[in-house]
């Protein structure tokens, strides 16, 4: 076992699966992540990572004057959110019977328990976390069942329509649009059918590379189990530790591998939907066919309101036996956006290239673990004083590159020589690679920490073309402070861009970042899709007539709106 | 906000420079920029540190050549280079060429060692030519507060050669950044001049190049890159050239909309409008805008004619108020109502704009006039102006004063700013003003006021001016359109008013409904004229209504749905209606002319061409002395008249090569002479020659005699 290359090495042994029943044990009710991993300050104000399921665990001496620099973050106050919200002041389930005594019958696994049912209320949208913080659901599925097999859910799907219920698929719980919260005007049971017992890899075919699997294995056990058989995915999603095939399939996801492994449209072969009107799927599972417009696009993005992705076949690769990191300085931002653009000219982009703004750059600093010895020290601060004072530049504007290369020794050293070349004339080489690439890991525990101390934080993501990026960014910024401004926030809002692969009162406010990525030649959403919050600009951003035929499939192929979740439409 | 309000505001030291206002409704916090001048080195201030200017946040810092290289690379240049190959089947090289030449005579060279040695040499011209230069502080100090946020578009009114190098000035004062400014190319065919102001910022641009794609391209381009740099600001007149006329030109949008497309096109952040409003107490081109105005030609700009023009430098211009309006986010304006995300689907290098952008371009510049015209100061000399062209000949000293403060209260109890310096009496100002405008005023007889006829002469003792040929009513007209000028400046300010209170042609008492179609009539009539914005409504119309009322000159009674003329308000309305008078007569006397020579296709029927006969139709009128307002022989006048009937569809404009050609039928001309007609005072219409003559020579020969 050790013999062989672990597809994820770096990722936190799995010591509870993250598809118990009971996920609210291992994972927080109320945050990111596992509980017992999270950024904090201690009593002496200094900054750690708790935990040791991350690279980037320990001691953090940098953090405190990084999070001092954010205005308005308190290190020494730290704002106390509700406890575990008691079950009896949740809101009472909604039953159905003739459907209630039907799951009874069928044997299937439910709960009606109330932190069962709380837990599958939300994604992890700042609002849905300061809601968990700080208030209270409208509405919270009233049934939690877990069907363990495709049949199950065919099942269990007939009956919804049958007698009239809600039902709300939920994978990993890690959505970023709304897309898991309840309609708050939805009177009738509303189910949270957890795909989480969904988690077996039904098999593989090393022949054609293909292993058919259920849709509700979370990314990383998908990873340890093909591993076994020396392959992988490639599908690495920041969200991979928590969300799960179906997830992806339901939101067209996209992982930080996919110039080698492609997004997940690209590995899909073979997927079944169980809707009310019956299963969706093709017949065969080839590479490509020409037979009319694609059902698959039917089901991808379709958001969990035609019905519930229960298995799927993907194209499946061997692991690489080469992996190497490699992180890059840019003297600014625009060197480095200059500089993925010519990478993806030449087509040598390597498995993951991503290219952080300044205020990342000074946050990945931040993380630095404490100098090894004091040479080390001396080390980093000679460094600095080499490139600021000798060489002129200006810290408040480089730029970091983070790189992931993969493949055989070979390969991989051709690829760092043709990429290293490239960005020879506009950079220098970090050691460190690893570190940086882990950091992406990290940052979404960094709202924990933000909440805690009397901050809000969220991402924005999109997809641009070239010519688009630079002004995106810039203007998507000024748009934020300004309307941050016009709200009468006091302090000046922290903020960041990432540009990853060859391709970031507060509701308003984030509408008009979204408004102005739009009007940069931006798209609604690269990866997360439009679930509830981006729901306003999907009618102009697929047209009318496109509108209205993604409106017609929802009526026919789900005539009761059991998959009553309203997103996307 | 009363003075002692305003006195409170401004601290007690400071209120020795700032301009304190009476009556002013808002108060702008002027200073007078030459005081230090007149009391410093003016090496010091040529030399003064520029470290503390601020920058916008973003801004790319080129060189002109950086600059001329960036547009000549540019993907626009290069699809624009590619077109016209491909069509004309020109070499690259030459088109290359071509680029290369054409942008260089256009750009400018900023630097800030030519600016320093004019910054040397000004203050010393100013200090001499003028007495005060006031600048609104607040405005620049908001503007100040703002440059980092977003590229900046200054927007001042153009009435001088000098707007250009006085806003310079002020931003060099006040250690803004300077300004790179849209200037005709007939500049650039002075020599020596071009370069002193090329080296000011001043870039030259074609007055026309409508099909000349590289042309567009490299002026588009040059342009747009330099707002995207967003290190100077860019400048240009929304009027397109200088208005000889006091009043405002309609705006020229091509520029703005140039401007603007790197904000919808999502290039920069937001762009920051601001509107500037010069008000010069006597404007150096005086005479020679009052002779172009008559179609004496204007001499062509030439350097020695600029030595030439050097006695000018003699005299002493008084005052100038410079008002720095409150700058205008494009953003805020646009984001309710502009979707940006229509420019997704085409390369950014083509030109592109939707119409709803077209109009939100047309609705900006109408508001920056808006803004403009609020803030434009009225001098002394305007109120005295306005005066005189209701009563040119014969106002005693001491009669005069009293109406010259009347219309000062009118004009301020109407909404106008008025530049009242309170310490002194009004007899010191309006002599002072009025010794400033010897050309015009004369004051040989100590104790009387009447204008001159002709440049600095007097009217003959004898009073009588016989007019025997189109070049003596012409030379006679010179001063009182000069005048007629400076009048405008208050008309255009009040001109809802005047003509609101023209609606009532004559009557004491109207019906509501009657009143706003009439005043309807009078606002599509002058669209051209006082450049209203095309959405004037009747919100408009109540508003204007209401100024009326509540400076209780009129009583509206809304059972009746009736207005009345109240006692308190007879001489401010009838004073008000006679200020636009000479524009209904003389659209009154083009329709005159239309009706009169009946349309005959063989005859050139080019408006210039026909422009001139009704002109000279006028002067007849003159010479049969049946006619008393001098400046209804303004071309300016007969041209928005026969712009205005062809917009309004009573005569027809072919378009063709060589400027339109006129065509109408008598009878329709005569349904909108009837109209107007009708708000004139009837014995002037019906050829009352006798009346018209007495009442013009009659005070006359009150001057005679004393």
């Amino acid at each position: 076992m050790t013999s062989r290359p672990r597809c994820i090495p770096e990722f936190p042994l799995l010591i509870e699966r993250v598809n118990s029943f009971c996920r609210q044990e291992s994972l927080k009710w109320n945050g990111w992540g596992f509980r017992d991993s999270k950024f904090e300050f201690d009593a002496e104000g200094s900054g750690m990572f708790k935990g040791d399921r991350y690279l980037l665990s320990g001691m953090l001496p940098n953090l405190r004057s990084f999070a001092e620099s954010i205005e308005g973050f308190k290190v020494n106050d730290k704002l106390q959110g509700q406890g575990e919200i008691p079950s009896e002041s949740l809101p009472k389930p909604v039953t159905n019977e003739g459907f209630f005594n039907e799951i009874r019958q069928s044997g299937m696994s439910f709960s009606l328990d109330g932190q069962d049912r709380l837990f599958r209320a939300h994604g992890h949208t700042l609002q849905e976390i300061f809601i968990l913080r700080m208030g209270r659901f409208d509405r919270i599925p009233d049934i939690v069942i877990w069907p363990e097999c495709h049949d199950d859910v065919v099942k269990v799907v007939e009956a919804a329509d049958r007698h009239n219920v809600c039902m709300i698929p939920f994978g990993g719980g890690t959505s970023v649009t709304n897309g898991l919260e309840c309609p708050k005007e939805e009177t009738r049971m509303i189910v949270s059918l957890d795909m989480s017992q969904m988690n077996k890899v039904l098999w593989v075919d090393e022949k054609n590379m293909t292993a058919h699997i259920e849709a509700g294995i979370v990314g990383i056990d998908l990873e340890e189990k093909l591993g076994k058989y020396g392959l992988c995915t490639g599908h690495e999603p920041d969200s991979c530790e928590f969300s799960s095939l179906g997830g992806w399939v339901a939101t067209r996801a996209s992982g930080m591998k996919k110039n080698v492994y492609g997004n997940i449209e690209d590995m899909l072969v073979h997927v079944k939907m169980v809707t009310p009107k019956g299963v969706m799927e093709k017949n065969c599972q080839v590479p490509r066919m020409s037979t009319g417009p694609d059902i698959h696009h039917l089901i991808l993005g379709s958001e969990g309101i035609l019905g519930v992705i229960t298995e799927v076949t993907l194209r499946v690769r061997p692991i690489p036996p080469c992996r190497r990191y490699g992180s890059v300085v840019f003297y600014n931002f625009d060197d480095g956006v200059d500089f993925m653009r010519e990478v993806a000219k030449q087509r040598c982009a390597p498995a993951s290239i991503r290219l952080m703004d300044n205020a990342q750059f000074k946050f990945g600093i931040s993380l630095r673990p404490p100098p090894s010895s004091m040479w080390a020290s001396l080390g980093d601060s000679f460094k600095k004083f080499y490139l600021t004072k000798l060489k002129g530049y200006d810290v408040d504007q480089l730029a970091i590159l983070t790189l992931l290369f993969e493949g055989t020794a070979e390969e991989v050293a051709a690829q760092e020589k043709r990429v290293y070349k490239i960005a020879s004339q506009f950079s220098w080489r970090e050691e460190n690679g690893q570190r940086g690439y882990m950091l992406t890991f990290a940052i979404a525990y960094l709202r924990d920490l933000a909440l805690d101390h009397h901050c809000i934080a969220e991402s924005f993501e999109t997809t641009v073309p070239w010519d688009r990026v630079h002004d995106l960014c810039r203007n998507v910024k000024e748009r934020i402070r300004q309307e941050c401004k016009n709200h009468g926030v006091k302090n000046e809002p922290y903020l960041t861009c990432r540009v990853c692969q060859s391709s970031h009162s507060y509701e308003s406010i984030e509408n008009a970042a979204r408004d102005e990525i739009i009007a940069h030649g931006g798209s609604l959403s690269h990866h997360h899709g439009v679930g509830k919050i981006r729901k306003k600009w999907m009618r102009s951003t697929i047209s009318d007539t496109g509108y209205e035929t993604l409106q017609s499939v929802k009526n026919s192929l789900d005539p009761n709106n059991v998959f009553g979740n309203k997103n996307l439409l | 906000m009363s003075t002692n309000g305003s006195n409170l505001k401004s601290k007690t030291d400071s209120r020795k420079k700032a301009y304190t206002h009476q009556q002013c409704v808002e108060m702008d916090d002027f200073e007078d920029i030459l005081e230090p001048r007149r009391n410093e080195l003016d090496v010091r201030f040529a030399l003064q540190s520029r470290d503390g200017v601020p920058e916008y946040k973003y801004t790319n810092k080129q060189t002109r050549s950086q600059v001329n290289e960036s547009v000549l690379s540019s993907p626009r240049l290069k699809f624009t280079i590619d077109k016209i190959v491909t069509e004309t089947g020109l070499s690259r090289k030459e088109v290359e060429k071509e680029a290369f030449e054409i942008l260089d005579d256009m750009a400018h060279a900023q630097s800030l060692t030519n600016l320093r040695t004019l910054a040397y040499i000004f203050p010393k011209l100013y200090k001499r030519l003028l007495r005060h230069l006031y600048v609104n502080k607040d405005g620049i100090e908001k503007l100040r507060a703002q440059v980092k946020d977003a590229p900046v578009i200054l927007l001042p009114t153009h009435r001088s050669y000098q707007d250009f190098l006085v806003m310079t000035y002020v931003c060099f004062h006040y250690g803004l950044p300077l300004p790179f400014v849209a200037t005709g190319q007939d500049f650039n065919k002075m020599k020596l001049i071009n370069e002193v102001l090329r080296m000011c910022g001043a870039f030259y641009i074609r007055r026309s190049f409508g099909t000349d794609d590289l042309y567009w391209a490299l002026f588009t381009e040059y342009v747009q890159t330099n707002v995207i740099n967003g290190e100077l600001p860019l400048e240009f007149f929304l009027e397109g050239t200088r208005s000889r006329t006091g009043k405002f030109l309609p705006p020229k949008l091509g520029l703005l909309a140039v401007a603007l497309e790197p904000y919808f096109t999502g290039k920069v952040p937001d762009i920051l409008v601001v509107p500037v409003s010069f008000t010069y107490d006597r404007i150096l081109e005086e005479l020679l805008h009052s002779r172009e105005m008559l179609g004496i030609p204007k001499p062509k700009e030439s350097t020695s004619g600029l030595f030439k023009a050097r006695t000018i430098l003699q005299d002493n211009y008084g005052d100038i108020y410079v008002h720095v309006g409150d700058p205008i986010s494009v953003r805020e304006m646009a984001s309710p109502r502009i979707d940006r995300s229509v420019h997704n689907t085409l390369p950014r290098f083509l030109f592109n704009l939707s119409s709803s952008e077209q109009k939100f371009v047309a609705d900006l510049a109408y508001n920056v006039q808006e803004s403009q015209l609020r803030n434009i100061y009225m001098s002394v000399w305007v109120l005295c102006a306005t005066l005189l062209m209701q009563r040119p000949h014969g106002y005693t000293l001491r009669d005069f004063c009293r109406d010259v403060e009347w219309l000062k209260d009118l004009a301020i109890n109407l909404g106008a700013k008025v530049a009242w310096p309170g310490e002194y009496s009004v007899q010191t100002l309006v002599t002072s003003h009025l010794k400033r405008h010897r050309t015009f005023v004369n004051l040989a007889h100590k104790n009387q006021v009447s204008i001159n006829a002709y440049e600095g002469s007097p009217l003959p003792p004898t009073g009588s001016m016989e007019m025997n040929s189109l070049d003596e009513v012409m030379s006679l007209a010179v001063v009182p359109m000069g005048i007629a000028m400076y009048r405008n400046h208050l008309v255009c300010r009040l001109a809802n008013v005047c003509l609101l209170t023209s609606s009532f042609c004559g009557t004491n008492a109207i019906s509501i409904g009657d009143l706003f179609l009439k005043f309807w009539f009078l606002i599509r009539v002058f669209q051209k004229e006082f450049v209203f914005k095309p959405s004037v409504t009747e919100t408009e119309f109540a508003a204007t209504l209401k100024k009326l009322e509540s400076c209780t000159f009129i009583q509206v009674c809304n059972t009746e749905k009736k207005v009345e003329v109240l006692s308190n308000g007879m001489k401010a309305m009838s004073f008000l209606s006679k200020m636009v008078e000479p524009f209904l007569q003389g659209y009154y006397m083009v329709c005159q002319y239309l009706v009169q020579t009946k349309w005959n296709p063989d005859n050139d029927n080019k408006s210039k061409s026909i422009a001139k006969n009704i002109q000279a139709l006028i002067a007849q009128k003159f010479m049969n002395d049946e006619m008393k307002h001098f400046d209804t022989l303004s071309l300016n006048l007969i041209g928005n008249a026969l712009t205005s009937l062809v917009a309004m569809d009573y005569i027809q404009c072919n378009k063709s090569e060589n400027g339109g050609s006129l065509s109408w039928q008598a009878s329709k001309v005569e349904e909108v002479m009837a109209k107007l007609g009708s708000y004139l005072p009837k014995l002037e219409i019906n050829g009352g020659a006798v009346q018209t003559h007495r009442t013009r020579r009659e005070p006359m020969s009150v001057t005679s005699k004393l």
